[in-house]
């Protein structure tokens, strides 16, 4: 059985028997971080810049999708815009059940409930982008995640302004 | 992972707010997750609601 062939029947059987993904996870050797990351909160929430990003595999319709048929995932990332509209936004990720995610977005981004409590005055305000990836990320690509493109969402961050980031997996 | 705060579901694996539709549970969630950003000093801290999935009321 090729490679493609084999991540796809595996795909739709984890999806279909979340029993049988729970117990590839137990077996699979996750990456591990040898430290927590840290920074102390500097400020209270309501007076902070916070920004969302999502590993759901988030996109502007109008963006490049993710990569599917790498069986391996697809390192990059996607930038949405924190005023875009819900409707524009669609998922590229066929690692997880997102039904109801394609109904409603806000079950792995809350951009409508971050919003909400920004107007409500409990955040400060919202940074001006969201960072998506696609959270299937394996072999090869582990490196360029962690020595590129995750690093290079990190600065971005920092240059958008945010100080706090609530982070969405998928 | 090791993740430097984090709010723990044990809710099904694609739905880290929750439900779709559902303003008071995904509301519920970010705020539990903003006051951990202001509660939790240790690094690595897990904050676990307990919510289940389905039945917890978010009023």
């Amino acid at each position: 059985m090729s490679g493609r062939l084999r991540n796809a029947v595996a795909v739709q059987l984890f999806k279909r028997v979340p029993w049988l993904g729970r117990q590839w996870a137990r077996r699979h050797r996750f990456v591990e971080a040898t430290a927590v990351p840290w920074a102390a909160a500097r400020k209270p929430v309501k007076d902070s810049v916070v920004a969302l990003v999502t590993t759901a595999g988030v996109h502007l319709r109008s963006d490049a999708p993710f990569d599917m048929a790498d069986p391996d995932g697809d390192p990059s990332f996607r930038i949405i815009p924190s005023d875009a509209d819900p409707r524009r936004l669609t998922i590229t990720h066929k690692y997880y059940d997102h039904a109801a995610a394609d109904r409603d977005v806000n079950v792995v981004l809350p951009i409508d409930r971050l919003r909400e409590v920004r107007d409500e005055g409990r955040v400060g305000g919202i940074a001006p982008r969201m960072y998506s990836f696609m959270g299937h990320i394996d072999g090869r690509h582990l490196a360029t995640l962690t020595g590129q493109t995750a690093p290079d969402v990190a600065q971005r961050l920092r240059d958008d302004g945010a100080e706090a980031v609530f982070l969405t997996p998928a | 992972m090791k993740p430097p705060r984090a709010l723990s579901l044990r809710y099904p694996f694609g739905h880290p707010m929750g439900e779709a539709f559902a303003v008071r549970q995904q509301r519920a969630i970010l705020l539990a997750a903003l006051d951990a950003l202001e509660t939790l000093a240790e690094p690595g801290a897990i904050v676990s609601p307990g919510w289940v999935w389905r039945r917890h009321r978010f009023d």
